[in-house]
């Protein structure tokens, strides 16, 4: 039985090298941490381990990642629990004016 | 004379047509660098502060600083326009990027002063060291592309026809002339000078056009240490994602998602922070649709490594059009702002702000004034003339640029800004502008730091005097938490002062996501062989910074009634989105700030000015009873 659903986005060249801009990653538990859930999407998993290592320590170092619009860092980092409805946006470093 | 300047200014009085040079102080400019910081000296000492900003007794400054042309500077394509604002009555400066600035460096001068007014239309030829004044009655009425198109034709039979490509122009265009106080100055067809008003300042001089060209090139003091220091900046550079990927790819508007996402967007005249069709106008779907990626590379700025300029073409009507942009400012003002979200709508309306020589960011949030002036009853249905004014109409949208330029109807009001638009309309809250400049692409309320540098902008509601978006939201150069207001007053001051010092080398803030002091130090010290250190240069930034409040204090009596934001963003809280329930807590971060500035109510004291090196200016206060304390 599916318990919860977690929307992910990726964007700028995350969504070229990955070929989606979001999606639903369904768990079946009551909830997850974020390194946890971000390994359950294997191809953006697979892309971002190269930079960032085998369990994403340097994550929040190399991308800016928000849990529904805050940034990770100051809902708990990588131990951020997530529960059904909760959004994960992952941005490559970004800046402008 | 030291290296990176050529060593003279230009001063032209148009009333009686005379040119006259003279050189630089060298310690003059040990104190000021250049663009920003010299021009904000001569204005304090130049300018009456009380002088009306369309009267004779007002200059424009056109400044270049030491770093400007020389090639291997990352992003020194620069130049900056300083005067008084008739948009905010402050002392104001306004940057530019382009081609225009090195070139009006190697056509022999480090600056222009405009002084006085002209009888009629005219443009200077700006050449090989000579400073010639010319009629413009042809091309008074003629738009941006056109009066550069023509200025280059009419030159080029002097210089010679392959030679025709490196005359540069800064123009104005019709909002210029019809004194709109948010006209800008265009160079290079679409890039501006953009906020303030400056371009309707040169039309209050009936100065229609500077092109400048020439072969001169400023030296170097220390040719092997600043190729070391080049090399050192270019790795760095090139090592941030930030400035070797995300902003070359998409541009600055790669910032739209983010922004969105953090609920920080400002939307329908900052009534929420979340615009839902965000996405539409991204720089994701601008760098997949819209952009031209040929044109782009010839848009990019003289000697720019990054590149974050844009070049876009919309092909489907009924907003046919191209040029140069959009960028992150524009597809909010023109889309979340006004509730826009039809790139091609926005596209085409911020092409039309290039060709008829308006601030984006100010055009497009005017708009959004008026919109809720609309929306809440307070504008008379004939004032419009059936034109439907409200959220996410495109059309009325292009249509009030074309008027706003022309004065025409009720584009009137709107040439005269936010706040004047709202006080006649009856509603002056619904004007989101400091100091009378209308605010730009982020709502405080989730980013409490920014709103603190927004209060306390010296030219008005800017981003711009301290991008506090960088550390606390994008990370940069390390993430602090945006709704904490522990420790912003002196992050903001330490911002200010820095941003003063890049605005007077002049190179692009854009470095700063890669570079911070102790580079520009390196770079300020390779090229002019002084020796100057890191602290040296964020205290010429603070003294830069007193200036400007100095002169604001005598213009307006500038203080702490001033440093404020409006109501709703005080107390109306976000109404929805992750920085749901926020206000600015202003006061808190404020007291902070002036503890660390030295100041009192907004004002610096005798003895701060004094620790800078402005005595001279403190008596100016204290002649007009202002100092506080």
């Amino acid at each position: 039985m599916i318990s919860m659903k977690v929307l992910v986005e990726v964007f700028a060249n995350l969504q070229e090298k990955l070929g989606w801009a979001s999606r639903y990653v369904e768990v079946d538990a009551q909830e997850i941490d974020l390194a946890n859930l971000i390994k359950y999407v294997q191809d953006l998993y697979d892309l971002i381990s190269k930079e960032t290592g085998r369990d994403l320590e340097n994550l929040l170092d190399n991308y800016l990642v928000f849990v529904n619009g805050i940034h990770a860092q100051f809902k708990g980092g990588l131990q951020t629990l997530l529960r059904d409805g909760d959004k994960v946006s992952i941005f490559p470093p970004a800046a402008g004016g | 004379m030291p290296g990176g300047y050529i060593g003279k200014i230009a001063r032209v009085n148009l009333w009686n047509s005379r040119v006259s040079c003279e050189s630089l102080c060298e310690s003059t400019l040990m104190k000021w660098i250049g663009g920003r910081g010299l021009g904000v000296y001569l204005a304090l000492k130049e300018i009456p502060p009380k002088a009306d900003p369309f009267g004779p007794l007002n200059k424009a400054y056109v400044m270049t600083g030491p770093l400007t042309g020389i090639l291997g500077v990352p992003a020194s394509g620069r130049w900056c326009s300083v005067t008084k604002s008739p948009l905010t009555n402050t002392i104001h400066d306004a940057q530019s990027g382009g081609k225009f600035g090195p070139y009006l460096k190697f056509a022999g001068f480090d600056a222009i002063v405009l002084e006085e007014v002209s009888q009629h239309p005219v443009y200077l030829w700006v050449h090989d060291g000579k400073v010639e004044i010319r009629d413009a009655c042809h091309l008074w009425g003629a738009d941006t592309h056109a009066t550069t198109d023509a200025i280059v034709e009419e030159l080029s039979a002097e210089v010679g026809k392959s030679e025709a490509k490196d005359i540069k122009v800064a123009c104005i265009g019709p909002a210029g002339e019809n004194l709109s106080r948010i006209a800008c100055i265009i160079n290079d067809k679409a890039r501006a000078a953009g906020r303030g008003g400056h371009g309707a300042v040169w039309g209050s001089k009936k100065v229609k056009a500077i092109a400048v060209y020439g072969r001169e090139k400023p030296p170097i003091a220390n040719q092997s240490k600043f190729s070391e220091v080049v090399k050192e900046a270019m790795r760095k550079i090139k090592e941030s994602p930030v400035t070797s990927e995300s902003l070359p790819k998409y541009g600055t508007a790669i910032l739209v998602n983010i922004i969105n996402n953090a609920g920080i967007f400002p939307t329908r005249n900052f009534q929420t922070g979340v615009f839902p069709d965000a996405r539409l106008i991204s720089g994701e779907t601008i760098a997949s649709t819209t952009i031209d990626w040929e044109k782009q590379r010839e848009e990019v700025c003289w000697g720019c490594p990054i590149g974050c300029a844009r070049y876009s073409r919309i092909t489907k009507p009924p907003f046919t059009g191209e040029g140069g942009g959009p960028e992150y400012e524009t597809v909010w003002s023109f889309g979340a702002h006004t509730g826009v979200s039809d790139l091609a709508a926005v596209s085409k309306a911020h092409f039309l702000t290039n060709e008829l020589g308006l601030d984006a960011i100010s055009a497009g949030h005017v708009i959004g004034t008026l919109m809720e002036l609309v929306q809440r009853g307070k504008v008379p249905e004939d004032v419009l003339r059936g034109l439907k004014v409200e959220w996410g109409n495109g059309e009325a949208l292009v249509e009030l640029v074309w008027r706003m330029a022309y004065r025409s109807g009720i584009g009137c009001d709107l040439a005269e800004g936010a706040k004047r638009l709202a006080e006649k309309y009856g509603a002056p809250e619904l004007a989101m502008v400091v100091r009378g400049q209308e605010l730009p692409a982020y709502d405080p309320r989730g980013v409490q730091g920014h709103g603190l540098a927004y209060a306390t902008s010296n030219r008005g509601g800017c981003h711009l005097r301290a991008y506090l978006i960088s550390p606390e939201v994008l990370g940069v150069p390390k993430l602090v938490d945006r709704f904490d207001i522990k420790d912003k007053g002196p992050l903001v001051k330490e911002f200010q002062d820095v941003f003063a010092v890049v605005d007077s080398l002049v190179v692009c803030k854009f470095d700063t996501f890669a570079l911070w002091t102790d580079d520009f130090t390196k770079f300020m010290n390779a090229v002019t062989g002084w020796e100057l250190s890191s602290k040296d240069l964020e205290l010429i930034g603070e003294r830069i910074y007193n200036a400007e409040r100095v002169f604001n204090i005598l213009s307006f009596g500038d203080g702490k009634e001033y440093d404020t934001l409006p109501k709703r963003l005080l107390e109306e809280p976000m109404p929805e989105g992750p920085s749901k329930g926020r206000v600015v807590k202003l006061d808190e971060m404020l007291n902070d700030y002036y503890k660390a500035r030295g100041w009192i109510n907004g004002r610096p004291t005798r003895a701060k000015l004094e620790e800078l090196g402005l005595k001279w200016a403190a008596d100016l206060l204290e002649d007009e009873g202002l100092l506080p304390g």
